[in-house]
């Protein structure tokens, strides 16, 4: 934040209001395009229309759906909770351990990842979501790591640049996408990354890659992690959708293993990772997720975790508790934490057959769709272009973020037809 | 090579070895006055009852996590800015809300929007204060500048000190002010003493910041205790209101908080709201939902909203009590030396004693009472079982460490 004038008022905005005395010195911040798609699409009275702009789930009739595992923790929550005390600065202990194991331990599957644990290698904030952990990572970053350059793939998530030039850290892009072949560009992933300055800071997608729903295959992140480590950047993971790649949060941790693998043989001697909980337990308005930083000692790990407090205590206080302890539950029962992976695994399953289905209708032509099939998570990553994207919303009600990518679970079964008709006019035109 | 080498360990925290001290004594009747949260008369947290009636009809309502907007949800950002501001002001579009993380976050968001984004960056702070306002302002990159707000022995606020920081303060400069319950003196301005500070803060263009994270346990009554809000909108003031449910709704845990921009019309509210947008989406995307709702559905209920009343007002009365209770073993039954008048004039959860570091050690080490090296006392801590004994042992302290 310390830096947020000169990168962002002068580099950002050019229009500044004229008057000087209080809050006309304001520039208009950017519209969020992501919410302006909501507002066109809440206005809009033709009955056939359809929201592809939303990146949180929706069943197949359209609406938002509560897991039922977390119905239930949250039931058990109402009948014995007691108090609302502050939790800790960094979440409560339990919290913790239970991120830690179910995604470092990958429970039980990962003795790298249970070494470092027993280590005391890990240092783990509970935060809010993932937002709110890649803000707190950017912020600790942009005060301790000697180099300030980040590199993020090009395209990454809208809001990534933000929060890391916000934090006063520099964002540049690596090649990641070839938009004329709709898939990875890895030779020039490559390229790019070794190109770039030695030391760097890296974000790296876990899995289901936003906004195109590409992921690297193991073979790749290997080749990938030898140049981070030759290059000695320093990795910074980024996973808000653990779980929808395959449907098995267990299934989607390759890179954490792969870098796991690597700390335990002293190649990399640390990483980051942001965490969310938004999509895989359906908690997004209750903003839980959590920062984890692997660290080099159990020493450092005492060091860095009370930077962390230092620097959270003073942006607020603390995380709140209602998401962390329908998380807690969830884990803390056997019952219902199978549960709960049975929910997911059948939400994956419907994208996955709405996808498929769509993929079927859709006219191949003029437009060779395959790409739709390698894709994995919420969004298709449609490669039409931004006036097909204008086209399909101002003739057929459909709306879309104007890179391309749709999110499938706006689609159901009601209206696949209207929509593969609608994308085969306007790719045939 | 370590991408953390600028890394150092930090100071340790006092207050957090006195809250270590205190979880690890067994001692059954360690008395707690440390922490700034409120205990009932069995000295147990307590769930205000309009609480639990909001969450049996939140639970009922079947309401899903979605997502929700970036400055949070609508019906709790209307109910936050009428009870903060009133609602003649709220239907005049004049203010600029967004739903952040708990009372600190209103403060960060604040002061982040001035020094940031306004360019506002000197922020006068009167001590002594709640210690977090001096890494929060730095961390959003402001400059503290310090004055004196309490005269330690006459026990009251330094109101000629105030003014003289007001009149040497630039253009621009900002205040931040606690609305009532002052953390950590207990002891607040009067109404006649807002009225000189604010119309001297328009005359002088200076912007106040008004953290109200213990609205309505002064008085029991949240627009009481709301007053000098209603001046300074009397006198068509810009200002921030850094709101906290934590406290008023025993929420803590929640986050639930609303920062408040007052402008002088509605084309300027609408501005700074979108700056609001811009810089919480960065950070936070959104703040969570649950207590939001809560604080929404008590507010737009008549039944949860009167008992949420008389919960405060019972809170307000409890404390109140102690104070009286305190008061009277000090001077009539142990008539420990010295004046204890301003445990009965200080106000809400804290009781600024004047205790000595030495004393307040001695409680500490030796005598199972924890409390903060400066003396603060939060009277919620006590209750019909231990204040005798807590108060002989102040008599002690007070007779023999300096
Ligand atoms: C790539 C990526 N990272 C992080 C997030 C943060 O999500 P949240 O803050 O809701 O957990 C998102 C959400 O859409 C995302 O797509
Ligand atoms: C003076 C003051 N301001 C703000 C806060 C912040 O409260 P919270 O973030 O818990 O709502 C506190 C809490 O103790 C406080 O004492």
């Amino acid at each position: 934040m310390l830096a947020r004038t000169s990168k962002i008022s002068v580099r950002r905005f050019s229009v500044l209001n004229g008057s000087v005395h209080g809050w006309n010195k304001i520039p208009v911040a950017p519209p969020d395009k992501i919410l302006g798609i909501s507002e066109a699409y809440t206005k809009d009275s033709n009955d056939k229309k359809i929201n592809l702009g939303v990146g949180a789930y929706r069943d197949n009739s359209g609406k938002p759906i509560i897991f039922p595992a977390v119905k239930k923790a949250e039931e058990k929550l109402f009948a014995s909770e007691t108090e609302k005390e502050y939790t800790a600065i960094v979440g409560s202990k339990k919290y913790q351990q239970y991120v830690k194991d179910f995604i470092f331990n990958n429970s039980g599957k990962d003795a790298n990842g249970a070494k470092l644990i027993a280590d005391n290698r890990i240092v783990t904030a509970q935060t809010i979501s993932g937002t709110g952990s890649l803000n707190v990572i950017a912020e600790f970053l942009a005060r301790f790591s000697a180099s300030k350059k980040l590199l993020v793939p090009q395209p990454t998530w809208a809001n990534h640049i933000s929060v890391f030039t916000a934090a006063g850290l520099e964002a540049s892009y690596y090649t990641y996408y070839d938009t004329s072949a709709n898939g990875v560009d890895f030779a020039g992933l490559k390229q790019s990354l070794e190109s770039a300055e030695d030391e760097s800071l890296v974000l790296l997608h876990a899995c289901c890659h936003n906004p195109t729903g590409m992921d690297l295959t193991p073979e790749q992140w290997d080749e990938v992690l030898e140049i981070v480590q030759r290059k000695r950047f320093f990795p910074l993971v980024d996973m808000a959708y653990q779980g929808f790649a395959s449907g098995d949060p267990y299934k989607d941790i390759g890179l954490i293993r792969n870098l796991n693998e690597r700390v335990a043989a002293n190649k990399i001697s640390s990483y980051a990772l942001c965490q969310s909980f938004a999509k895989n337990m359906g908690l997004y308005g209750e903003r839980t997720g959590s920062l984890s930083i692997v660290t080099e000692s159990a020493e450092h790990s005492v060091a860095i975790e009370s930077q962390l407090k230092k620097l959270i205590r003073s942006m607020y206080s603390s995380p709140p508790i209602h998401g962390s302890k329908i998380v807690e539950t969830i884990f803390g029962n056997p019952e219902l934490y199978k549960e709960w992976l049975s929910n997911l695994n059948s939400v994956v399953s419907r994208l996955n057959t709405v996808r498929q289905k769509l993929y079927e209708k859709l006219d191949k032509t003029n437009y060779n769709w395959d790409h739709l099939l390698s894709q994995r998570g919420m969004f298709i990553y449609t490669g039409l272009s931004a006036e097909q994207v204008i086209e399909l919303r101002e003739k057929y009600s459909i709306y879309a973020t104007e890179n391309g990518r749709f999110s499938i679970s706006g689609v159901n079964d009601n209206n696949v037809d209207y929509l593969a008709d609608a994308i085969n006019k306007v790719v045939n035109k | 090579m370590s991408v953390f080498e600028g890394l150092q360990y930090q100071e340790p925290d006092e207050f957090n070895d006195i809250r270590k001290k205190l979880s690890e004594d067994s001692n059954c009747r360690k008395i707690d006055v440390s922490a700034g949260v409120y205990r009932d008369e069995n000295g147990k947290p307590y769930l205000l009852k309009a609480i639990s009636q909001a969450e049996d009809i939140l639970h009922d309502a079947k309401r899903d996590h979605d997502y929700n907007f970036c400055l949070g949800i609508p019906e709790f950002l209307n109910a936050a800015a009428t009870i903060a501001l009133g609602e003649k002001l709220v239907k005049e579009k004049k203010v600029a809300s967004c739903q952040t993380i708990g009372g600190t976050g209103a403060c960060h968001l604040g002061a982040t929007l001035l020094s940031s984004f306004c360019n506002f960056r000197k922020f006068y702070i009167g001590t002594p204060a709640w210690p977090n306002y001096f890494p929060l302002i730095k961390q959003a990159g402001g400059e503290v500048i310090k004055y004196n707000y309490y005269n330690s022995e006459k026990k009251e606020v330094d109101f000629t000190s105030i003014l003289n920081a007001l009149e040497s303060a630039p253009r621009n400069s900002i205040f931040i002010l606690q609305l009532c319950c002052h953390n950590p003196t207990g002891t607040d301005l009067s109404q006649e003493q807002w009225d000189i500070l604010t119309s001297k803060m328009k005359q002088k263009e200076i912007v106040p910041f008004v953290d109200g994270a213990y609205q309505g346990l002064a008085s029991g009554d949240l627009e009481k205790d709301a007053l000098p809000i209603q001046n300074m909108i009397s006198k068509d003031m810009e200002f921030l209101f850094c709101q906290s449910f934590s406290k008023s709704l025993g929420l803590y845990g929640e986050r639930v908080g609303c920062l408040h921009v007052v402008t002088s019309d509605a084309k300027k509210a609408e501005i700074v709201a979108d700056s609001l947008r811009f810089i919480f989406r960065s950070e936070c995307s959104s703040a969570p939902a649950f207590g939001a709702l809560l604080t929404s559905s008590i507010s737009k209920n008549p039944n949860l909203r009167a008992q949420w009343k008389e919960d405060l007002e019972g809170i307000s009365h409890r404390l109140q009590q102690v104070r009286r209770d305190v008061h009277y073993f000090l001077t009539e039954k142990y008539k420990t030396p010295g004046n204890w008048d301003h445990v009965l004039t200080q106000k809400g959860l804290f009781w600024f004693s004047g205790l000595t570091r030495e004393q307040s050690k001695t409680l500490i080490d030796n005598l199972h009472v924890y409390l903060p090296l400066n003396g603060r006392v939060n009277v919620a801590g006590l209750n019909k079982k231990n204040t005798e004994e807590f108060c002989t042992l102040i008599d002690y302290v007070v007779r023999n460490v300096n």
